[in-house]
């Protein structure tokens, strides 16, 4: 085992991924190239899943704030009307 | 004895036909290495070899065949666009390992990387690329949904005349009479701003900003202009009732013209000759120096060759409004009798340089020159035509002159 591996087999043991994560990026150009490019792609694949779970989250967080606000909208639409129609009630009053 | 006869030839063992004489079958092994993966090729080695391949499953494989490449096409296409420019990009600044990476290997290198990858798995793994595949699908569906929500929600602010850092207040607020509380207040605050920009609203002069309403607005003015000027006859009382119904309701035609007003001088420059400039508002004049027209006019009656000024002046008058027509502005001055000479010249202008740039400034300022300053001119000319005081001449080379006729 090479001196590489084993320091990474030691951080995997240890089971501090960020101590992985660092240790795999900064020393990324050592790995054999067909290592390299499996790691590349993790890293890739990782910021796709993440990405889809972001965007998921936040269409259902854009939905939900668009029902609060069409609910608030037709509520403050309808105080309104009742306003005008206590003022045009008032004016009738007045007149009578 | 038989069994022991020296001279009994063994039977002769059947040896299964290699991946190579598979291949090289003019029926089974067309195009086989094309379409069949590593794993696929040994399945059909080993049916093969235990006699469940017949020649009657070629048709079979023909179908699977076609399967396979459209199956092929569509992941080509799905791999083109993960790893196109816009999209890698994206997910590595998404990643922070990645951008640590791009930085060592570049982008290219990164793309090589996972092309690589890709394609190794294919063919190893018969298709687990299916996988990262499938994944850009979900991200594409996810993208999509996450933009049509963005598209909802704006619609619904323009309609709300809500910015969306209000509608992200108003939707974060958990209470819905609070919520209608604060929809309530903004709107009123709105309703002030509306009215607030309609008082402004025809002192903003740069066209490229307008809004629509601001546009169908001066469109709605320079029709309603377009009656009023149409029966004026370019003499100074018509025109300065123009005026002041205009004062009233069109503020910025009075605005335009007062800014033409401070703004266009003569210049006298050092050797005597006139240039027509602008000046800023507000400038401090020297005296004997700038010139109003008016004041040109005056001093025109005095050179000596009156016909040579007043072309001079007629020329630089008529690259001035051009410029300003040009500029988005109209050339509203207040003219008396003697500026209906101007008209003329702009009326020979119209159709060249005055109309030009009117036309290339598009549909709004076309119509407002159509139903503002072109009937104005139209009436000066006809003015010009009909009384004897003044005349243009056209010489040989096609320069105007003007002169006085002698009653």
């Amino acid at each position: 085992m090479t001196e590489l591996a084993m320091q990474l087999d030691k951080l995997i043991t240890d089971g501090d991924e960020r101590a992985v994560r660092t240790f795999v990026i900064e020393h990324i150009m050592e790995f054999p190239k067909p290592i390299r490019n499996e790691i590349i792609f993790a890293f890739f694949a990782e910021a796709m899943e993440n990405d889809i779970k972001t965007k998921q989250a936040l269409s259902g967080m854009i939905n939900d704030g668009l029902q609060a606000l069409k609910m608030a909208h037709k509520d403050a639409a309808n105080l309104q009307d009742k306003k005008e129609i206590l003022n045009v009630q008032k004016k009738i009053n007045g007149r009578l | 004895m038989t069994e022991n006869a020296p001279n009994t030839p063994k039977p002769v063992e059947k040896k299964p036909p290699s991946l190579k004489e598979i291949v090289e079958d003019k029926e089974l092994g067309r195009g086989f290495n094309q379409w069949l993966d590593g794993k696929a090729q040994q399945e059909l080695a080993a049916r093969l070899l235990t006699g469940q391949l017949e020649k009657a499953d070629v048709p079979v494989l023909a179908e699977e065949r076609e399967k396979f490449l459209k199956q092929q096409a569509e992941s080509r296409k799905i791999k083109e666009q993960m790893l196109s420019a816009a999209a890698l990009e994206g997910f590595v600044a998404l990643s922070p390992e990645l951008k640590q990476v791009e930085s060592l290997v570049g982008m290219d290198g990164v793309r090589d990387a996972l092309e690589t990858v890709i394609s190794e798995k294919a063919l190893l793994e018969g298709g687990v690329h299916e996988e990262i595949y499938r994944s850009f699908e979900m991200w594409q569906a996810a993208v999509k949904d996450y933009e049509g929500q963005q598209n909802k929600l704006a619609e619904f602010l323009e309609r709300a005349h809500l910015t969306s850092e209000e509608g992200a207040e108003v939707a974060g607020i958990a209470e819905l009479e609070e919520r209608k509380q604060r929809i309530a207040q903004l709107w009123e605050q709105k309703q002030l701003q509306q009215t607030e920009k309609k008082k402004f609203l025809w002192f903003e002069w740069d066209e490229k900003t307008w809004t629509e309403e601001q546009q169908a607005l001066l469109q709605q003015t320079a029709e309603d202009f377009s009656g009023t000027a149409v029966k004026a006859k370019g003499a100074t009382p018509e025109w300065k009732r123009i005026n002041e119904a205009l004062r009233g309701s069109q503020e910025f035609v009075v605005r335009k013209q007062q800014e033409i007003a401070e703004d266009l001088k003569f210049v006298i420059s050092e050797d005597g000759t006139r240039e027509i400039g602008r000046i800023i508002a507000g400038e401090k004049k020297s005296a004997g120096q700038m010139m109003s027209f008016g004041e040109l006019r005056q001093d025109m009656a005095k050179e000596k060759n009156p016909d040579t000024v007043a072309e001079d002046f007629f020329k630089y008058a008529a690259d001035e409004f051009a410029d300003y027509i040009a500029d988005g502005g109209i050339a509203l001055d207040t003219v008396d009798e003697k500026d209906a000479a101007v008209g003329s010249f702009f009326e020979e202008f119209k159709n060249e340089r005055v109309g030009v740039a009117a036309d290339g400034k598009g549909g709004i300022w076309k119509a407002v020159y159509e139903a503002t300053v072109k009937p104005f001119f139209d009436d000066v000319l006809q003015d010009l035509k009909t009384n004897d005081r003044m005349k243009i001449n056209k010489d040989k080379s096609g320069k105007y002159h003007l002169g006085k006729k002698t009653k």
